[in-house]
Parts: structure tokens; C-alpha cells; sequence
């Protein structure tokens, strides 16, 4: 009995110190995301610059702040989920007593995880075929498969987000807790 | 088309009632759909996610959403209630029209409602509930007032509508103006007449203030002022597109916040910290929505239900009730913008398609979301004002004396209904 309960004991803190690296690594990479939208205003403050002053636009502004917005959302979204910081509906489960919640709790969680699943299987072939095909943006020719390459390795971090939610912080989440506008 | 409804309702049930994020639950549903229904054409999911995260025009709502965070960060918001404090000391609800005045002004800046209330909630509740104001008009006013940064332009609600329905942005923004500060003037006027009726709602400010230190106050308000007429100029004219102003005017609102508030560069480094997640989390409940948004017109969804409307020889009018008491219903449930961005794939090409004008109807819309952000139990706006009164309000009274600033919002998509030029007079004349 004591040596199930200490290999309990140990798997818990194995668990534990993952999901605390794992944190770190997803706020490290929020911060990248960060660092990506103050790029954006960099790059439109240099452009409106630019376009104004020196009288010679940067012809590649529209589609390098799309790929910047893009990696923003793909790098914040890994720590988005692991703190359940998206808009979600909670009302129907705020009726549910504490177990149900829980079990509600992992219901949702395998329900990301096979969105996310889902969400790779289908990159795949659509980062293969961006790779086989060389392909580039239309005006500025900057090559796109770098920036694609986020959208798997984005959801496959996701996943993991999804997977390593502390289940009793989910069971205590309320309405307040949702970020909304 | 029974089997469509059947996968569609009982996808978003399942999903976004077990408390999944609702991006995730849309896309599951979406998928679901075209697996099932579209031959499983999945794949027309994905270039339809990288296509809309690589609008230029979708990349102005990281930049608004920032420049809320420096505003509320950077003490602006502060210094904004400070200064218009005095203007309406001596008319009966005092400070209670500065809360509305102050909503106006900040929503012209930070193009979210929650937001708004937020900011003008933490500074405002505190130094009316010492002063001795009633707390549930305090809670109403802020609520009805926060409605406004929805409306007001930069809007994220009108930003997005614009961009997922190829909607023109400068004639939405402009659209939206007349009928902001209509609301803003019809809250006041509320304010008024039930201060008069009941003066002890709000207490009366003995001390007197000159006009000139009040005129000096008003004027110390000018960075601010000419950063909201810098963005609204520079798109009402042309001279920016509304990401180029929103970048524009986050280098300017970084300005006036080091210069005139307390922005320092940890309080900067969170703000874009902070505004990055929200910004993540709003754009998660957009994939979702594109992703079902493709399945749906894949199927051709809108112009089936365009075509039985048409056949079965319905009133515009009779659509236009129904999609207004199909919003006020799901207001009740959902969050104002997964709302809207969950609905617009099937109520824009059918109400368009009946004639009516897409700029009127992103208005209407921006208003039957913000009526939900004030309708319990999910009303955001209630739900963090209860949390800035540290629930001495609860959401059942805060929702009830929000009641008359639900019926003016009410009110106001009727009279838009019967003169739509309220709204459509700017952008026809400017653009």
C-alpha cells in the first residue's frame, strides 16, 4: 500500500514539474508572440513613414504583418489554453455538481485534444505541398513555409496544453474568469 | 438541409456546453460538417484559417486591443475622469453623466466594450460610492456607458464584421458614430430624468468650481483628444487604412501615456504581453467560426434559407424582428463577440440578400451584441463590474438597473430601422 502511494506521490511531482516547465516554455513563447505584435507596429509605423515622407512604400507591409499576426496568434495560443483563458460557455456546466464538472472538465479537454489532432492531420499535407512548391507571397516573394511551419507545431503544443490542465483548476472556473470584449 | 441543422445544433450542445473553448467547439462542428456533408473537403478548412489571419485588415484588432491595455495601464483612463469630474457637477446625476462622457471618449480609443467598463468602472465606483451615490445606478451607468466602446469607433465588433464580410471599415466606423453619441446623449438624458424625479440617487456637489479651472481641466484633455481625432480623421478621409491608424495610434498612444500618464517601459512590455493572449483568445473563437463559416457556405446554407424566405414570401420586416429576437435570445448565452462572429456567415447573406444594407446592418448587429453584454447570466459587462464593486452589487441587481439602458439600446435599433440614414449619413456623405 505504502509503495502505491509513494509511486503516486512521485508520479504527481513528475506531473507537476512537467506541467511547471511546460508553463515556462508556453510563456516564453507568448512572449514571442508578443515581441511579434510589437513587430507589427514597428513595421506600420515604418510604412506610413515611409509612404509619407520618403515617398517609397514598403511594398511587403500588408502580407509581413498578416505572417506577424499569424505567429502571434499561433505562439500566444499554446499558453492561452493551458490557462483556459478562451471564451468559452460555461453555463451548462455551472449547473452541474462538482463531479459532473469535473467529468465535463475532461470531456472538453478530449474534445480539444481531437480538434487539435484533427488541426495537424490536416497541416500536414498542406505544409508538404507548400515546401514541394516553393510557394511564396504574391507581392513581397517572401518564402511562406517557415511561417506555415507554426500552424503544426502550434497545434501540436495546443494538444499538449489541452492534456496538461490542472483538473482542479478547470472544476473552480467561472464566468468572470472568461476573456471576452 | 435536416441533416446540416442536426450536426450543427447538436455539435455546438456537445461541444461548447462541456466548457470547451468555443473556437475549439465552432471548428470541431465545421469539420464535422465537411467530413460528413461536403464530401470530407476538410482540407478547405485550413487555407481558410490561413487566409483570414493573413487579412491585413483582421491584424488592426491585435493593434486596437493594445492600445485599450496602454490606455488602462498608463493611468489615462484616470486622468480623463479627473478632468471631466467638474463639467456635470451641477446637473441633477452629477457624476453620473461623467461616467457615460468618459465611456464616450474612452470607447473612441479602445474599440471594446468589457474594457471600457472595465477602465472607467475601477476609477469611477470607488470615488461615487464615498461620495455616496446609489451603487446599483453607479453599476447601471457604467454598464450602459461601457456599451458604447462597441459602437463608438475604433470598434473590434465592427472591425471584425467588416473584415468577415468584406464590409468597407471606414464606412462601418463611420456608421457607427451618429448612433454612439445618440446613445451616449439618451443614457445622459435617462440619467437626468431620474435623478430629478430621485435626487438622493445622486448626491449634489456643494463645492463650487469656476468655469475657467473647469475650461482648464477640459483643455489638459488634448493629447487625448487629438489622438482619437488622429484616428478617426486619418480613416474617415482616407489618409490611413484602419490597421495603419491603429498602428499610428499605438506609437502615439505609447507617446501620450509616457508624457502625460505613468507608462513605463514593464508597464508597456505587459501590455502587449496581456493584449497578445486576449488577442488569442478572441482570434481562436474566429478560426472556429471561419471554419464553420466555410462549411456552411460550402453547402450553400444562406441562399437555401434566402430561397425558402423568398418562396414562402415573408416580410423583410418580419426577417429583420426574428433575427433581432434571435439575437436578444442567444445574447443571453453567449458572449457579444463569438455571437456575432458565430451568426454572420448565415444572418449577413440573408439580410443583404433582402435588400438591406450591409454598413445599417453591422450597426444593428454591433447594437443586439452590446444589449448582450448587459442581459444576464452571461452579460460580460454586469459580470466584471460586479467584480469591481467586489460584489457588494450582485448580478441580479446590477441587471436590473441596467433594465432602462437595455430598453434605450432597444429602442434605438427600432428607430434605426425606421431611419437608417442615422446611421448611414456619414459614411454616404464622406466616402
Amino acid at each position: 500500500m505504502r509503495v502505491i502511494e509513494a509511486d503516486n506521490k512521485k508520479l504527481r511531482n513528475i506531473y507537476y514539474r512537467l506541467y511547471i516547465v511546460m508553463e515556462f516554455f508556453f510563456k516564453g513563447l507568448a512572449v514571442l508572440a508578443a515581441l511579434a505584435t510589437s513587430g507589427i507596429v514597428v513595421i506600420i509605423g515604418a510604412s506610413v513613414s515611409m509612404r509619407y515622407f520618403a515617398l517609397t512604400p514598403l511594398h511587403f507591409t500588408e502580407e509581413l504583418v498578416g505572417l506577424l499576426m499569424t505567429t502571434a496568434f499561433f505562439l500566444a495560443l499554446p499558453l492561452t489554453t493551458m490557462k483556459m483563458q478562451h471564451v468559452r460557455i460555461s453555463l451548462l456546466v455551472s449547473f452541474l455538481t462538482e463531479d459532473k464538472r469535473d467529468l465535463a472538465g475532461k470531456i472538453a479537454r478530449f474534445f480539444g485534444v481531437l480538434f487539435c489532432v484533427w488541426f495537424l492531420i490536416l497541416c500536414v499535407p498542406w505544409l508538404e505541398f507548400a515546401i514541394e512548391k516553393n510557394i511564396k507571397t504574391e507581392v513581397g516573394r517572401l518564402i511562406m513555409y517557415p511561417w506555415m511551419l507554426i500552424l503544426p507545431i502550434s497545434a501540436f503544443l495546443t494538444l499538449i496544453a489541452f492534456v496538461l490542465k490542472k483538473p482542479e483548476v478547470e472544476s473552480s472556473q467561472n464566468r468572470s474568469d472568461q476573456v471576452s470584449t | 438541409m435536416l441533416s446540416f441543422w442536426g450536426i450543427l445544433v447538436s455539435g455546438l450542445i456537445i461541444f461548447a456546453g462541456s466548457g470547451l473553448a468555443l473556437g475549439a467547439a465552432l471548428g470541431l462542428t465545421g469539420l464535422l460538417i465537411l467530413q460528413f456533408l461536403s464530401n470530407g473537403s476538410t482540407h478547405v478548412a485550413l487555407d481558410a484559417v490561413w487566409n483570414i489571419l493573413n487579412s491585413f485588415t483582421l491584424s488592426a484588432i491585435p493593434l486596437f486591443i493594445i492600445l485599450g491595455e496602454i490606455m488602462l495601464r498608463s493611468g489615462i483612463s484616470q486622468k480623463i475622469y479627473t478632468a471631466l469630474t467638474p463639467v456635470f457637477q451641477k446637473i441633477p446625476g452629477s457624476l453620473l453623466h461623467t461616467n457615460i462622457a468618459v465611456c464616450t471618449l474612452f470607447g473612441a480609443v479602445s474599440g471594446s466594450s468589457l474594457s471600457t467598463a472595465a477602465a472607467v468602472g475601477s476609477v469611477a465606483y470607488p470615488e461615487m460610492t464615498r461620495r455616496g451615490y446609489d451603487k446599483q445606478m453607479i453599476v447601471a451607468s457604467l454598464a450602459g456607458g461601457g456599451t458604447l466602446g462597441l459602437l463608438i469607433p475604433p470598434s473590434l465588433s465592427l472591425l471584425i464584421y467588416g473584415a468577415l464580410t468584406e464590409t468597407s471599415i471606414g464606412k462601418l466606423f463611420l456608421a457607427g458614430i451618429i448612433p454612439g453619441l445618440l446613445f451616449a446623449t439618451a443614457f445622459m438624458s435617462y440619467i437626468f430624468f431620474r435623478c430629478l424625479l430621485q435626487p438622493e440617487l445622486a448626491p449634489k456637489n456643494l463645492s463650487s468650481t469656476c468655469k475657467r479651472s473647469t475650461f482648464i481641466k477640459i483643455m489638459s484633455l488634448w493629447p487625448f483628444i487629438l489622438l482619437i481625432t488622429s484616428i478617426m480623421a486619418s480613416i474617415a478621409f482616407g489618409i490611413a487604412t484602419p490597421t495603419e491608424a491603429a498602428g499610428i495610434g499605438v506609437l502615439a498612444t505609447i507617446f501620450v501615456g509616457y508624457f502625460w500618464g505613468t507608462l513605463t517601459l514593464r508597464i508597456l512590455a505587459n501590455s502587449f504581453f496581456y493584449a497578445t493572449l486576449l488577442f488569442a483568445s478572441i482570434l481562436f473563437v474566429v478560426i472556429g467560426a471561419t471554419i464553420l463559416a466555410q462549411a456552411v457556405s460550402l453547402l450553400g446554407i444562406p441562399q437555401a434559407i434566402l430561397e425558402g424566405v423568398s418562396k414562402a414570401n415573408i416580410n423583410p420586416i418580419l426577417v429583420l424582428f426574428v433575427v433581432v429576437v434571435i439575437y436578444l435570445i442567444l445574447g443571453c448565452f453567449f458572449d457579444g463577440l463569438s455571437l456575432m462572429i458565430m451568426t454572420l456567415p448565415i444572418v449577413v447573406p440573408l439580410m443583404v440578400g433582402l435588400g438591406y444594407d450591409p454598413i445599417w446592418l453591422g450597426i444593428i448587429i454591433t447594437i443586439l451584441i452590446e444589449i448582450g453584454q448587459i442581459t444576464p447570466p452571461v452579460g460580460l459587462n454586469l459580470s466584471v463590474l460586479v467584480s469591481v464593486t467586489k460584489e457588494s452589487v450582485s448580478l441580479g441587481e446590477s441587471a436590473l438597473a441596467a433594465v432602462p439602458y437595455w430598453l434605450i439600446l432597444l429602442f434605438g435599433i427600432l428607430t434605426l430601422a425606421f431611419f437608417p440614414n442615422i446611421a448611414l449619413f456619414l459614411p454616404n456623405s464622406f466616402l
